[in-house]
């Protein structure tokens, strides 16, 4: 049977299934729930090429997703627990189905959340379980979950860096017999976990914290909006990708030019990295009680460089390429899912 | 108890030598031969409206035949040495303290 491995983050959806090609989808958390004269009038301006494939009727209702629903105007974004409703994560997954596979079937849901949503679970698995119809312009199918479990996300970075592909054989075996610490920082949240050798999570130091890359960009938005006036006058909002990889490099490219921002990303950086400063002395102890830090999370993907002077540690691994950092935690959720079959207790 | 299956890859002839470039492609990736060619047999009989069942033994002999056709002994550059199960020279099997402490943080899932 088919399993989907889902990461609903705040602000990128991801999801994987095992298969060797295109078995990897990653999007904007962009969700609308359209009328159906809406939905009637975009169907009838979509002409001979049809809607795109971001439209779609879920269980008869019709709704948008993904980029298109960004250009939709204001939507309802949901965060933490709060998304784990059939209205709402439901969705998402049913038009992740929709877009993987090719033709109806059933199929298992090995679902991440953060590890402060660990007592919503079960809001998350029955968010998901049951029967979706999906109709597309290619035409309508019908998936059912019949199974659903879950995995924290900071686990899938750690698994994803500790296991081989195939989930049976560690990949890097020298983290196993050590104490590894792994640090998610996702878009609303900043998650910790702690791994004692031997591999074994140790829940007494997991710790979730409500500040993300995301506050990072609306006010690195703020900062250089405001020393770049004339720049940015006719911009009403910048582009995110660019804003993204301005934090990562300290300047901003657009418009043909290239703009020095590192006062702008260190402004707007500020406030995450003294909260991740704080968390790592407070309540990991600093770096001497670790052999190995573990980055995962797409937000460690653009400050990975700015962490290493407060981490301050000389076994820092990125739990996957840096441009791929976001995925790291719905690969390893494979790699889990794999071992968790091949031992049966799923 | 596991039951062992050997099998040949002749790298002379044309559609095993691809499968020897395959196999090797999948074991730098992660893959142990054993998941590859586990996975290979289950998407056999899927969408080809055969099912594989407890009935199916003769087909599943029969597929086990040709694949062990297809393999034939794995030739590097130096002549000797079938391909490593892991990633890499460090790849070692998950050991038993790991497993039973990942059995503990398991939860319950949710079947219909």
């Amino acid at each position: 049977m088919s399993v989907m491995v889902l990461d609903a983050g705040n602000s990128i959806i991801k999801a994987k299934i095992a298969r060797r090609e295109q078995s990897e989808i990653a999007f904007p958390h962009a969700l609308k729930l359209l009328s159906e004269a809406e939905y009637q009038t975009i169907n009838d301006r979509a002409g001979a090429a049809g809607l795109s494939s971001d439209y779609l009727r879920i269980n008869g209702q019709p709704y948008v997703v993904r980029v298109s629903a960004e250009r939709h105007g204001v939507q309802v974004q949901r965060t933490g627990a709060a998304r784990y409703t059939r209205d709402y994560l439901g969705v998402f997954a049913a038009a992740l189905m929709a877009r993987f596979y090719d033709r109806g079937r059933d199929v298992k849901i090995f679902a991440s959340h953060p590890p402060s949503d660990m007592k919503f679970r079960d809001d998350l698995m029955k968010a998901v379980i049951g029967e979706w119809k999906v109709e597309t312009k290619e035409g309508e199918h019908t998936f059912r979950v019949t199974y659903a479990n879950t995995f924290d996300e900071p686990v899938g970075g750690l698994m994803n860096v500790l296991l081989t592909e195939d989930g049976q054989h560690y990949q890097r075996s020298e983290i196993k017999d050590g104490r590894a610490l792994v640090i998610d920082i996702g878009g609303f949240t900043t998650d910790w976990v702690a791994v004692n050798p031997g591999g074994e999570i140790d829940y007494s130091l997991v710790r979730s914290v409500p500040i993300g890359i995301q506050n990072v960009v609306v006010d690195f938005e703020e900062s250089f909006r405001a020393h770049n006036l004339q720049a940015v006058k006719n911009t009403p909002v910048l582009p995110p990708e660019r804003i993204r990889k301005a934090i990562m490099t300290g300047e901003f490219e657009g418009g043909g030019q290239k703009y020095p921002c590192e006062q702008e990303v260190k402004e707007s950086t500020n406030m995450l990295l003294n909260r991740i400063g704080d968390t790592y002395q407070r309540v990991a102890g600093g770096a001497l009680g670790w052999d190995y830090i573990i980055l995962t999370g797409g937000g460690c993907a653009l400050l990975h460089k700015r962490l290493s002077p407060i981490l301050n540690h000389q076994n820092i691994i990125l739990a996957d390429d840096v441009n791929q950092l976001h995925l790291a935690n719905v690969r390893g959720g494979l790699k889990l899912w794999r071992l968790y079959e091949a031992l049966k207790v799923v | 108890m596991s039951e062992v299956i050997s099998f040949r890859l002749d790298p002379n002839n044309a559609r095993e030598a691809q499968a020897l470039v395959l196999l090797s492609a999948w074991a730098k990736k992660g893959y142990s031969i054993r998941y590859v060619i586990t996975d290979a047999l289950i998407n056999f009989g899927e969408g080809s409206g055969v099912s594989i069942s407890t009935e199916d033994t003769e087909k599943i002999t029969s597929a086990l035949d040709k694949i062990t056709r297809l393999i034939d002994s794995i030739h590097l550059e130096n002549g000797s040495v079938p391909i490593d199960n892991t990633k890499s020279p460090e790849a070692t099997q998950i050991n038993g303290d790991f497993i039973t402490s990942l059995k503990k943080t398991v939860k319950p899932g949710l079947k219909i």
